[in-house]
């Protein structure tokens, strides 16, 4: 990995590093310990940062394709039957959380219900925002759209402001 | 007279190279490789420099 062990004063050198991703997902930090005869500072760190993409989601795809196949197994399917909570965590979290490409429920909060429902129905264009009802070719139900309108931001906090 | 001043400077040179250490010096010790697919090869190399007036000597590397 090194390019010499040894090293005089004043000369430069290189530790090269390949990280293996296969089978690896998600945000990884890898980190490597040098250890040298350095007195002051016998072990010191190199850290590689990086989100790794699986081979499906490598690619880029319009909005409403995890609404078909391969992609509806672990986009759509996931959320039969779940309703409200249950059903964000299946089939909205992936892309409503922290650290992703979209906003959390809290931030979502922020709009009118009207507003949420309006993008939940009909998908927000340009983005990778689907519409999930059945008008709009998504796979959910007017109750599931009205549940999930509901646990994002719950009716009774709209007369407070 | 002569003898004892080469053997002073002798003693001199034998003290600094007791003292002569390494110093690693690794300019940008981190790295974001950003988003990548799993079929990319994820490979960086980090410059690293002795700046002491020592050898430096890279004992062990050990990944986590
Ligand atoms: C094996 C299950 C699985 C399959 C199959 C799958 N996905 Fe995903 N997808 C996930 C998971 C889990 C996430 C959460 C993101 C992450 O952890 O990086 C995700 C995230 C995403 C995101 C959001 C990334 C972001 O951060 O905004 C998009 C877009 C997406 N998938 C599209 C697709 C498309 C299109 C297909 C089909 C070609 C597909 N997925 C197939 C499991 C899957
Ligand atoms: C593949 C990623 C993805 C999935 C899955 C997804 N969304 Fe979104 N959603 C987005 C993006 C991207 C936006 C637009 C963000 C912006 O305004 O730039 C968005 C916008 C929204 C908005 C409008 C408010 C806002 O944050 O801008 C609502 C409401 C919403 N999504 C609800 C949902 C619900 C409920 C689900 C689950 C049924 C869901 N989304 C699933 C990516 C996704």
């Amino acid at each position: 990995m090194a390019s010499s062990d040894h090293l005089k004063p004043g000369q430069k050198g290189e530790i090269k590093v390949t990280v293996d991703l296969r089978g690896k997902f998600g945000a990884i930090v890898k980190t490597i310990q040098v250890i040298t005869n350095d007195p002051l500072r016998r072990r010191t760190n190199l850290l590689m940062k990086m989100r790794v993409k699986d081979l499906i989601h490598a690619r880029k795809y319009e909005a409403d394709e995890i609404f078909k196949a391969p992609c509806r197994g672990c986009h759509v399917e996931r959320g039969n039957s779940q309703k409200k909570f249950s059903l964000f965590m299946s089939d909205c979290i992936m892309c409503h959380n922290e650290g992703r490409s979209a906003l959390p429920v809290s931030g979502m909060q922020a709009k009118a219900r009207e507003e949420i429902e309006k993008a939940l129905r009909e998908g927000i264009r340009k983005t990778s925002m689907p519409g999930w009802d059945a008008k709009h070719g998504g796979p959910l139900t007017d109750e599931e759209i009205r549940g999930l309108v509901d646990y994002i931001k719950p009716a009774a906090r709209r007369s407070r402001n | 007279m002569a003898k004892t001043y080469f053997l002073t400077l002798f003693l001199i040179l034998a003290a600094s190279s007791a003292y002569a250490s390494p110093v690693l010096h690794i300019d940008k010790p981190q790295f974001d490789f950003g988003t990548i697919s799993q079929d990319d090869k994820a490979e960086h190399v980090f410059e690293i420099e002795n700046r002491g007036d020592g050898e430096l000597i890279i004992e062990k590397l050990t990944p986590s």
